[in-house]
């Protein structure tokens, strides 16, 4: 596989911008918060979590979703930097391909109270809901046809939305493929994710001895994704590449990873043999690691065993766990990385945990030119994803 | 570009049959919509001859559902709701989850390779279907088990009331570039977002077979029994349980010959001599499924005996038609055959489409029925053998339906099975040309016309009614009058024409005279060649002797030369098919 990623885009909380998150991460100053003026909850002051800046929050349009705010931000990001304008893709085939969790769900909270008490209520929520797909309406956005997908493996998605949009472009689907995830902060997966103990009171401690759990968190990554010839045929810019893409399930447990990380295993598998890499050839990994206790373990478990020695990054420290975005906006840190020459240092990261065998970065570190990166997502269910990309050198 | 294959699909409505296939304890805390997606799955894989406790490395999983777990959801909001954020409910947070059914179907079907799950309302099934492809290209796996579900969200429900048709359904398809002997073709642009699942639904059924294998091994069987039936006694007593080569073995030549010759109508066999081939159920097999069709003979009870011809699409209308007066039925027992219109129906198409589990007995009234029906049967039967329960002062086991029709059932049946324990009596009206026309549940009510038909009145009576869906119009075989919308009365039979010597007479009109006789008790007249014959029952303690005369003069006087009957047959009681229908003698 080699799918050229001609633009990318990023809103998270480490900016509103790829060059403001370029800055910020290498800086390594960021730290969690708590929610405010986004809904109420009795866990506000106890929970922090990784937010967007008011700036971008308070861009939202009218009957627009904060996940499809960041997403249209951070498409308008990529498409500057591929140099597109919206015309440009009606003479191409487009696919979009966005992974997200809340924009798919019933989570009209608000209305859904009202309409149960029998309150008064417009039924535009509904309405809007029944007939809303995130990825249709990036195609609507951009007032064009085209493949479109809407992926909700939760935590994975981001990362199966490059994929797979990166394989309808190798298998000729598409021309072109915006390819990403968004995702916001809500009160149901807030509420959800402290309920199953599994969000941490304190900023998270990825791959940390003393890791207690996760901080959520939300933003968008938007690749545009090209076909070698696409970009030849419009004099576009290669900032990096689509290697390989892996997916499998552990078939194990509806919560809990498989713990010695099959199916992660069987993903990374895949991906490395798509991309013609072996671990010599990567520069580093950036974990899924999101400093929860069994998660980690797992995830360590087939890292360690299948890649030891390649250096690892885990970037949730800065962002939070964005959840159906995750995947999408790790995967454009490290094409930052990848085009940077450095990993960051994993925020927060202070006590090695023997029991993992692996240890992350905790400065940040040079990475060898001309070699490619590793992106993982570990999600509810046992899905398991990686992508493997090349930064903008890359042969 | 490859063309996709299509190695196998199933759909399910509903968990009937779940539990033959997966450990109870597995099942705890799985929400409805998913378990019946695992039953569509896992009955997906075993017609591939997949194994189900396989571990399943080269087969991907694509779940598209339009809206996910959205009734966890709303329990979670409930929770926030009703208790307060802090006693929120975890289970249901977790059960709420996009890919929960994804989840489900890769640990209990032990799935290792690519999974995924997509969620983008009435376009979720038509995208999944891109990426099947993709994956199938890039060698990510041999086979894609594809599957669509969704439940039935309960505010869209109360708020687009008149939008929703859906239910909550799965559907699943193995996709392969294997070639196999159906290339799976999509309709795209068939989107409906209140509905979102059900195109995928509505393409897993029309992939479902007409028959299968194993039903001819019921049919064959009971239409041998069948033909055989008008001719012995107790045929339904010596033949039961014979497979089909066990029945023809004892059977002789010139009546072998005759259930061939009515076989072939039957299966529409044209040039395959039966007679000597033993694999009898497999030619039969093969001829439906080159058809397409079933042949059902009218009994000839109401008119001359003729063939009606239903297609696949006209009984797979006419069964999912049927199929929402039975949501609570777990197993179904028949005592009609399998080959007879109304026994097919519902004896094999409905157990089919709600994979129900079919018991199938003769209708002999000394089986012990207290220990074969149980809690959640549907006994489907007739009027004449139900008569047998009130002689048998029988009592039902709670919850057993009855499903009667083949001929009008009499309100005092209605009235004594509901006092016997029945827990719902539906009687079908229909006849051999139509299928299943309406249905009623009580005594003396007028009957509810069947949401697949259309009707034409003139006046206040129907004159005809035609299928929705496919190409079948008919007259009604009574005198039916309307009641108000879709709801009517049966008055009476017609009285069809037959032609004697080239004039018209009315066998019922005659039937009717035959019985103001003060001797006769019950009177049958049909054509039989080339003039009509009549079969008479005398009232109680007259003999044939004395009451010959006496009828002879009396039709003399009140009949046509031509509506005499040629033959007259005197019996103790009507000929009667081995379900409760006139037969011929």
């Amino acid at each position: 596989m080699k799918t050229i990623i001609s633009g990318f885009g990023c809103v998270c909380s480490l900016g509103s911008n790829t060059e403001e998150i370029t800055k910020n991460i290498f800086e390594g100053l960021i730290k969690p918060s708590y929610i405010k003026d986004r809904f109420e909850s009795s866990y506000i002051r106890d929970y922090p979590v990784f937010q967007v800046s008011d700036a971008v929050l308070a861009q939202r349009e009218e009957n627009e979703s904060y996940s499809f705010l960041f997403l249209r931000k951070a498409l308008s990001e990529a498409m500057e930097k591929a140099g597109l304008e919206k015309a440009d893709f009606k003479s191409m085939k487009v696919g979009v391909c966005v992974g997200t969790s809340v924009d798919a769900s019933f989570n009209c909270f608000d209305f859904y109270k009202n309409w149960r008490g029998k309150a008064a209520h417009s039924l535009d929520p509904l309405e809007k809901y029944i007939k809303y797909s995130v990825s249709d309406e990036v195609l609507n956005f951009l007032g064009i046809k085209g493949l479109s997908q809407t992926i909700v493996t939760a935590c994975a998605s981001g990362t199966d939305a490059i994929g797979i949009g990166a394989e309808w472009i190798e298998n000729g689907f598409c021309d072109i493929v915006i390819a990403g995830g968004t995702d916001e902060l809500n009160l149901i997966t807030f509420t959800g994710f402290i309920k199953l103990m599994i969000a941490g009171k304190e900023h998270c401690k990825p791959f940390d001895k003393n890791r207690n759990g996760i901080n959520l968190g939300e933003g968008a990554g938007v690749f545009i994704l090209e076909s070698q010839n696409s970009v030849k045929k419009r004099n576009g810019v290669k900032f990096g590449t689509v290697l390989g893409y892996g997916n499998a399930c552990d078939g194990y447990h509806a919560t809990a990873p498989e713990p010695e990380g099959r199916g992660l295993r069987k993903a990374i598998d895949f991906a490395m043999k798509q991309a013609g890499v072996s671990k010599e050839n990567l520069a580093f990994i950036n974990a899924h690691a999101t400093g929860a206790v069994d998660n980690d373990l797992a995830e360590s478990k087939a890292l360690g065993s299948m890649l030891g020695g390649v250096p690892i990054s885990a970037t949730k420290g800065y962002t939070g766990h964005a959840l159906g975005a995750a995947g999408a906006v790790e995967a454009l840190i490290s094409l930052i990385c990848l085009n940077e020459l450095k990993i960051p240092k994993t925020n927060n990261f202070e006590t090695v945990d023997e029991n993992l065998g692996i240890i992350p970065v905790s400065e940040n570190t040079d990475i060898e030119k001309n070699k490619a990166a590793l992106s993982d997502s570990l999600a509810f269910g046992g899905c398991n994803s990686c992508i493997i990309l090349g930064g903008k050198d890359y042969e | 570009m490859n063309k996709l294959y299509l190695k196998s699909s199933a759909f399910a409505e509903s968990t009937n049959g779940i539990e033959e296939l997966f450990d109870v304890k597995q099942l705890s805390r799985i929400d409805n919509f998913i378990k019946i997606s695992l039953l569509s799955a896992a009955k997906t894989l075993s017609k591939a001859d997949i194994k189900l406790d396989e571990k399943k490395e080269d087969i991907g999983l694509i779940i598209a559902t339009g809206r996910g777990s959205v009734k966890q959801t709303c329990n979670f909001m409930d929770s926030i709701i009703d208790d307060g954020d802090i006693l929120a409910s975890p289970l249901a947070f977790a059960a709420s989850m996009h890919n929960s059914i994804e989840t489900y179907i890769s640990i209990l079907l032990k799935f290792r390779g690519p999974c995924l799950t997509i969620s983008q309302g009435g376009g979720s099934f038509e995208s999944a279907i891109n990426t099947a492809k993709s994956w199938l290209l890039s060698k990510r796996c041999r086979y894609v088990l594809l599957g669509a579900a969704d439940e039935v969200h309960p505010v869209i429900r109360k708020e687009y009331v008149h939008k929703i048709y859906g239910k909550e359904c799965a559907a699943f398809f193995l996709l392969t570039f294997e070639e196999t002997d159906k290339e799976f073709i999509f309709e795209s642009g068939m989107k409906d977002d209140y509905n979102p699942s059900m195109h995928a639904f509505e393409l897993a059924k029309r992939h479902m077979p007409f028959l299968n294998k194993k039903d001819m091994e019921r049919i064959i069987p009971d239409f041998i029994k069948t033909s055989l039936s008008g001719k012995r006694k107790d045929v339904m007593f010596v033949f039961d349980n014979l497979s089909a080569k066990e029945m023809l073995k004892k059977i002789e030549k010139k009546e072998k010959e005759e259930v061939f010759s009515k076989l072939k109508l039957f299966c529409g066999i044209n040039n395959i001599d039966i007679t000597e081939n033993k694999e009898i159920e497999e030619i039969c097999f093969d001829a439906f499924m080159r058809n397409n069709q079933i042949n059902f003979f009218t009994s000839g009870s109401t008119d001359i005996p003729k063939n009606c011809i239903h297609t696949h699409e006209m009984i797979r209308e006419e069964t999912e038609g049927v199929s929402f007066l039975f949501n609570n039925i777990k197993r179904v027992v028949t005592t009609v055959p399998a080959h007879h219109s109304y026994g097919f129906l519902f004896g094999v198409q409905l157990p089919k489409l709600l994979n129900l589990s079919v018991v199938s007995k003769a209708p002999l009234p000394f089986l012990e029925w207290d220990k074969i029906l149980r809690d959640g049967d549907l006994l489907v039967t007739f009027p004449m053998f139900l008569k047998y329960f009130i002689d048998m002062d029988f009592k039902f086991p709670k919850g057993v339906t009855i499903l009667t029709s083949t001929s009008p059932c009499p309100d005092n049946i209605f009235d004594e099975m509901y006092k016997r324990g029945a827990e719902k009596i539906i009687e079908i009206y229909g006849s051999s040309e139509t299928g299943a026309i309406g249905f009623r549940e009580s005594s003396g009510a007028p009957f509810f016309l069947l949401p697949f038909w259309n009707y034409i009145e003139q006046g206040s009576v129907i004159s005809e009614v035609y299928r929705k869906k496919t190409d079948l119009r008919s007259e009604l075989p009574d005198i039916v009058r309307s009641k108000s919308e879709r709801v009517f009365s049966v008055i009476e039979r017609k009285d069809h024409a037959v032609k004697i010597a080239g004039i018209n007479v009315y066998p019922l009109k005659i039937e009717k005279i035959l019985k103001k006789h003060n001797d006769v008790k019950e009177a049958v007249v049909r054509l039989g060649d080339e003039r009509l014959k009549a079969f008479i029952v005398l009232n109680d303690g007259v003999s044939v002797k004395t009451a010959k005369k006496s009828i002879y003069d009396y039709m003399q006087s009140a009949l046509t030369a031509h509506e005499m009957p040629k033959n007259i047959t005197f019996g103790d009681k009507l000929p009667l098919t081995p379900f409760g229908k006139t037969a011929d003698w």
